[in-house]
């Protein structure tokens, strides 16, 4: 018997790119969009790691003021503004934090709810304590002592992921927990709107009638159907990670958030094949999922309100390992749907290559896919839901 | 020639259609007349192989209805009024040659089939127009057009008239007529009376899903006492029999 999928294919894309609502919200947004949250995180961030360019001390202490014209405190990037009220200064910006003397104690008071000031008394306490620890050293060195002989334990920390070139840097940790949330909010949403427009919209403009009575058999109108979504799924996933490279070639700093530790990731042809797979299967797995509920839903509206809880239902798994690294991850993790994908992800950024957990996962992404094409073709046969209305 | 022999239909506890039988020649127009909720839409619906039967059967040609619906789709082609179900993304021309293809005609054989419906149609200069672009009655010769696209023997009409103007339904009716004189098979569902006593050789009215009475307008008239097809209405499916 002839095959129709092919024509249906066909047309549904066709139909689907002329669509421009969706051309935007699909593909134009994330190009435009992920470079500009993550240039305004980035800056933050950045700033962060840098550092204030000047700390503004406002200081009623005459020995404080003292202290740091010694010449220890040159190139500090530290200036005193002299003043009888320091908090008050605190208070209206004017510095970022207050000093007063109690004896022969500094109270240095900051604003916790402000970055400036927070940052600010981190390198003040961090250049007091170095001062401390160089004065120290110099006062036991003209008595003969080493500082070091008086430490009753000396130690150094190394990683064993240093070792076997898996150490994720502070970079790594944070693409293991931003990227795999991206990819899987971005396949969980990208065929959403085609879903509904292809499901419930037919529908409710009543192009479904015609449809049933061509010589299509119903699992050809379910398979055309089915591929489409999964392509625009997939295209609106490759356009959000071009989003973000395309935000790391306007300004690399801003889109690794400030972290300067960024190194290609060097994947194993077997690791490429599988994590393809599995970003595929995955595509048709949330495709299948949305025609799904947009067939069972009577109109588009129906069929948004159960997009949406598909949407937020695989925010669960992704958000529950969102702090995990690729490490972190135990066997079982690879026989729940969506977290298994996210794990493979963050194991890949980390440079673990664990091809027992991607073949599990590869496996049981395909189960779900076979599961929910099975229900689809159910659904198609079932009439009161067909032509429901 | 189209035979509905019993043809049942039940929605859980609904009885939708209760074992109806007529047949249609080809040639005819056949009326189908009831209220609102009285089975006929679903009576299409089975017979375009939309929904199953819950009994009897129907066979269009003699091809059986629950043995080979494929065959039957190949020989049917139903048409709807009101919203004419046309995907306006795609041109009047594409509309066309996607049913065509799937109703497996090969992709040349699909255009030129559409050029020459547009050209008996008259709307070939709109032939590229998406149709959302097309006035309501360009729309409905669209979806005639699409409507035959397949050269089907049998020809179901369900409300074809809905929300056209007086030109439009003037272009349904002739379309109706000539279909006739070529020797299709038609049954018309329609709300409006008189288009229905105008066109239709035979009428069937459909009340609580059973045909409660079948023939010529004149057989109707004399059989029940009646002046015209209203009266035969009412007394058989109005509110008054409720």
């Amino acid at each position: 018997m002839k095959s129709y999928t092919g024509i249906i294919f066909k047309k549904e894309l066709l139909d689907i790119f002329r669509d421009r609502r969706s051309i935007v919200m699909t593909f134009l947004l994330p190009l435009v969009l992920y470079p500009l949250m993550f240039w305004f995180m980035g800056s933050q961030q950045a700033a962060h790691f840098d550092g204030p360019s000047e700390t503004v001390i406002a200081s009623s202490s005459a020995a404080f003021r003292a202290l740091l014209e010694d010449s220890f405190f040159d190139g500090a990037s530290v200036s005193v503004v002299e003043t009888d009220d320091p908090v008050a200064a605190l208070r209206d910006g004017s510095a970022d934090v207050a000093v007063s003397a109690d004896g022969g104690l500094f109270r240095i008071i900051y604003d916790a709810n402000k970055t400036s000031s927070s940052m600010s008394v981190s390198h003040i306490t961090g250049l007091l304590s170095t001062y401390n620890h160089t004065a120290q050293a110099l006062a036991l060195a003209e008595m003969g002592i080493s500082l070091e002989a008086l430490a009753p334990v000396s130690f150094d920390t190394e990683t064993l992921a240093a070792e076997e070139g898996e150490d994720p840097g502070g970079l790594g940790i944070f693409l293991s927990m931003m990227l795999p949330m991206i990819l899987v909010l971005l396949l969980s949403t990208g065929g959403m709107a085609t879903a509904i427009d292809l499901f419930a919209g037919e529908k409710e403009r009543r192009t479904f009638e015609p449809l049933l009575c061509t010589a299509a058999r119903r699992t050809d109108i379910l398979a055309g159907k089915l591929g489409a979504v999964t392509v625009i799924s997939l295209l609106g996933a490759l356009t959000g990670i071009g989003g973000l490279v395309l935000g790391y070639i306007l300004n690399p700093r801003a889109m690794t958030l400030g972290l300067d530790d960024a190194q290609g990731l060097a994947l194993p042809p077997l690791t490429m094949l599988f994590i393809a797979l599995i970003i595929m299967a995955m595509a048709v797995f949330f495709s299948g999922l949305h025609i799904l509920l947009s067939t069972y839903a009577r109109s588009v509206k129906e069929g948004s309100t159960y997009g949406t809880f598909v949407m937020l239902a695989s925010y669960v798994p992704v958000f529950a390992t969102m702090t995990k690294l690729g490490g972190d991850f135990e066997f079982w993790t690879a026989f729940v749907p969506v977290m298994n994908v996210t794990g493979c992800l963050k194991m890949v950024l980390a440079g673990i290559n664990d091809f027992a957990y991607f073949g599990a996962t590869l496996a049981v992404t395909a189960a779900f896919v076979v599961i929910v094409m099975l229900a689809g073709r159910y659904m198609f046969k079932k009439e009161n839901i067909m032509l429901r209305a | 020639m189209l035979t509905l022999d019993k043809l049942t239909k039940h929605f859980k506890a609904v009885k939708a259609v209760r074992e109806v039988s007529f047949s249609v020649t080809g040639g005819e127009i056949y009326g189908l007349l009831g209220a609102n909720g009285a089975g006929k839409t679903t009576t299409l619906r089975m017979l375009a192989t939309m929904l199953t039967p819950t009994g009897g059967t129907a066979s269009v040609e003699g091809v059986d209805l629950l043995k080979q619906p494929e065959k039957v789709r190949a020989r049917v082609g139903l048409l709807f009024g009101g919203d004419t179900g046309l995907y306006d993304r795609l041109t009047a021309r594409e509309n066309i040659v996607y049913f065509a293809r799937l109703c497996g005609k090969p992709e040349e054989e699909a255009r030129l089939r559409a050029e020459e419906l547009a050209r008996a149609f008259a709307f070939t200069e709109y032939l590229d127009f998406h149709a959302k672009k097309l006035s309501k009655g360009t729309r409905q010769k669209v979806a005639l057009a699409r409507s035959i696209v397949h050269d089907p023997s049998v020809m179901l009409f369900d409300e074809p008239m809905v929300g056209l103007d007086v030109t439009s339904r003037k272009d349904v009716e002739d379309f109706m007529v000539d279909l006739k004189a070529k020797g299709k098979t038609i049954v018309l569902s329609d709300h409006n009376l008189n288009i229905t006593e105008r066109l239709c050789d035979r009428i069937g009215i459909l009340h609580k899903g059973e045909l409660v009475a079948e023939g010529t307008l004149d057989e109707l008239r004399e059989t029940h006492g009646c002046a015209d097809l209203e009266e035969v209405f009412f007394k058989l499916a109005g509110r008054d029999t409720e």
